[in-house]
């Protein structure tokens, strides 16, 4: 797979911390996503379980308060000379009755008839519910004896009352009358229901309608969506609870609970109860997880980070810093490192590599070295050789010279002819030793040419047929001169010029025994091409590599003696050196023709100044 | 120019100045050719001859003052600043005659002495010429 560039080029450190952020807030988000879920169904459980204990707790309370309101019934029966009060219907007597006893009962209402059921006193807070109906109900069960409870509800006002009906009865056992005693369902009645529940509200509910809360928001208890329908449930005789969070009037969110109220045997209300806390409580914890993941999941990172930099990314950089400094020529340079990973084994194979590396280019280093001192020593033996050499053959040739010349005294025609041998003899060792050296200057690379401009060819072609002729001496063989006459100038080394030809021109001379020897001289475009035709005896194909060979010399060439072996291959490298070439063709038993071509101006030659 | 010229050979071989003595003086009838054996004492020696030479052929390798060193003498010296001086020697390698022009020879002739045109090439080098090609 290809990264587009402006990725791949990227720094690494760069690239594996994006990514771990990238896959890090990936995973946080999710966790996140998925631990608040799990929070919201686990407060959701939690608080329905809570709600309905609670439920249950206040419907104890509600039946606790019901059994007081009952019980303070029956005990105003009690209240001394009530009875006799109230067969005398003495109106006084029953308020003085009834103060003595029920001045601490926390009652709203305390109705007292006679065995009619007529009202003899009432003794009320002012904004009291009443229901004629549901009293006189209350009031007919009281007569016939029967002490009861029931809910009275003004439905005018939307007030109610817990009321209950005790009879009256006089010392003989007969109901002369009853006690209604009733307490108003009012906020105080809902706080005093809910005295220890600080963290929950109760609303009582009937026929749907909110008749009292422990609290002053009342629209905290208003339109929850599904409250009619929990209402009616509850109504059936169950505690239930709304399944997920509804939201009041205010935009709050509570969890409600709803309870009958079973009064006077009978479900007459409901009983709304909410939790407060359990949504913030819900907020906290979810906020707390997020924190919490966001916290373990930003050290994770960083620890991952501080991992990966310690166990990647830095091993890589100082790879790469060890090579750069061995890429500069710094080989001594090595990994530390001892870890077993990946990246350890990479360093110890890197250091391997750079051992070995090391150890070639010291080796190479040295064999170089090694080289040129053998170089250096070959070029100073060669100096001396060349020296100690043309020390003796001065005396050798010079003396011979004289003796030739009769400066020592009169010479014979066989004195003659020897000392001849001796001075061709000797010049021939000349020769070879010049050949030699020169020979051994291209094969080090070390010949120079001392470059001249405007050579005059021509002038070098007459030194050559000059030459030539005397080689020659009496053999039936007609030397051919062709010049151009407008042949320019040349650049080169007229000496080394001189000695191509020379070579080139005395080879011809030497195998050519009849026939005619053809120099001839052409400007060909940049270069002047200079051939040597002769009718010799050619040079069989299978001599044709051992013509540019040093110290080859072809089965003719050594029938006819003389020469080193060294003339071509020194000829050839001198045409080479001044950006020429030198080559041949041959038909063998008809003769060979010898090409140089060399150019008029070359770039490698520079003139020297003399 | 002289057309015998005053030569001073200075050469410790022995047969090599007895081939100069021949050609020289045998052979090119110079009437003043003087030869020292050695290098000691060279500038002494070179003061006190009369007449004073025309031209110096200085061997090279020899002792206790070397080819180089007996040039560098001559040249310090200013009555000898414009005297020829060519270094007549064995030694002739490239390296070895870029050596001889960068230290100031007027002129390089090679051993073996090639007596056929020898005399040719003093008389160039008498009229100035400079000679670095070897036979």
């Amino acid at each position: 797979m290809r990264l587009p560039p402006f990725i791949r080029d990227l720094s690494l450190s760069l690239k594996l911390n994006v990514l771990v952020i990238i896959v890090f807030v990936i995973l946080v988000v999710l966790l996140s996503a998925l631990i608040s879920s799990g929070v919201r169904s686990l407060v959701v459980t939690f608080g329905q379980t809570q709600l309905q204990e609670d439920a249950s707790l206040l419907q104890q309370h509600f039946a606790d308060l019901e059994q007081e309101v009952s019980s303070a019934s029956n005990l105003l029966t009690y209240a001394p000379d009530l009875a006799a009060a109230v067969e005398a219907e003495n109106i006084n007597r029953i308020r003085t009755s009834l103060l003595l006893q029920g001045s601490a009962l926390h009652l709203d209402a305390i109705y007292v008839t006679n065995g009619d059921g007529k009202n003899l006193l009432s003794i009320t807070q002012a904004d009291i519910a009443r229901n004629p109906a549901s009293e006189a109900k209350l009031i007919a069960l009281g007569l016939n004896g029967i002490a009861s409870t029931a809910l009275i509800v003004a439905e005018e006002t939307n007030s109610a009352l817990l009321a209950a009906i005790s009879p009256l009865k006089n010392s003989a056992g007969r109901a002369v009358g009853t006690v209604l005693v009733a307490r108003s369902i009012n906020p105080a009645f809902m706080l005093n229901l809910n005295f220890d529940r600080s963290a929950t509200h109760v609303a009582f509910i009937h026929q749907g309608e909110l008749v009292a809360t422990d609290t002053s928001d009342v629209a905290g208890f208003a339109n929850f969506n599904d409250q009619a329908a929990r209402v009616a449930e509850a109504q059936r005789g169950t505690i239930n609870v709304s399944p997920e969070f509804v939201s009041d009037d205010n935009g709050l969110v509570h969890l409600v609970a709803y309870a009958p109220l079973v009064i006077g045997g009978e479900t007459q209300a409901v009983l709304a109860v909410r939790s407060e806390q359990l949504f913030t409580l819900q907020s906290q914890l979810i906020d707390s997880v997020r924190f919490a993941t966001v916290v373990v999941a930003i050290g994770t990172v960083i620890g991952l980070l501080i991992f990966m930099r310690a166990s990647i990314i830095s091993p890589i950089s100082k790879l790469n810093g060890v090579a750069e400094q061995i890429a500069s020529g710094d080989l001594k340079q090595r990994v530390s490192g001892e870890s077993q990973d990946e990246i350890g084994r990479l360093g110890r194979t890197f250091n391997e590599m750079a051992n070995q590396i090391e150890q070639r280019i010291t080796e190479t280093q040295a064999a170089r070295e090694e080289a040129e001192r053998a170089n250096q020593v070959k070029s100073a033996f060669l100096a001396s050789m060349s020296h100690e050499l043309r020390t003796p053959l001065n005396s050798v040739i010079n003396f011979s010279k004289f003796v030739l010349k009769g400066v020592m005294g009169p010479v014979n025609e066989r004195q003659e002819e020897a000392l001849g041998k001796v001075i061709n003899s000797a010049k021939h060792l000349l020769q070879l030793i010049n050949d030699v050296l020169d020979m051994s200057k291209i094969e080090s690379g070390s010949l120079s040419l001392f470059v001249e401009e405007n050579i005059d060819l021509k002038d070098i072609l007459k030194t050559v047929a000059a030459t030539a002729e005397g080689l020659l001496g009496e053999k039936p063989v007609a030397l051919q001169l062709e010049v151009d006459d407008s042949l320019p100038g040349l650049t080169g080394d007229r000496k080394r010029i001189l000695q191509i030809m020379l070579n080139v021109v005395s080879n011809a001379c030497k195998f050519t025994q009849d026939g005619h020897i053809k120099i001839a001289a052409h400007r060909q475009d940049g270069h002047i091409n200079l051939a040597v035709e002769d009718t010799g005896p050619g040079i069989a194909p299978e001599d044709h590599g051992a013509v540019f060979e040093a110290f080859k010399q072809t089965d003719t060439g050594l029938r006819q003696g003389g020469g080193t072996g060294l003339g071509m291959p020194i000829s050839r490298s001198l045409a080479e050196a001044h950006g020429g070439r030198l080559w041949f063709e041959s038909v063998p038993g008809s003769g060979s023709t010898f090409y140089v071509e060399l150019p008029i101006k070359s770039e490698h030659l520079t003139p020297v100044s003399i | 120019m002289k057309t015998h010229p005053v030569v001073l050979y200075v050469e410790d071989d022995e047969l090599s100045c007895e081939i100069m003595r021949l050609l020289l003086e045998d052979e090119m009838g110079l009437a003043h050719v003087t030869i020292f054996p050695n290098s000691m004492d060279f500038m002494g020696r070179l003061q006190a001859l009369a007449p004073q030479p025309d031209i110096i052929l200085l061997d090279i390798h020899m002792k206790p003052f070397t080819g180089f060193e007996m040039l560098k003498m001559l040249r310090q010296t200013p009555a000898y600043q414009t005297v020829p001086v060519v270094a007549l020697t064995a030694s002739v390698m490239n390296e070895e005659i870029q050596q001889l022009q960068t230290a100031g020879f007027n002129s390089v002739i090679a051993k073996p002495i090639d007596q056929d045109t020898f005399p040719a090439i003093l008389s160039q080098i008498m009229q100035g010429a400079q000679i670095w090609h070897i036979t």
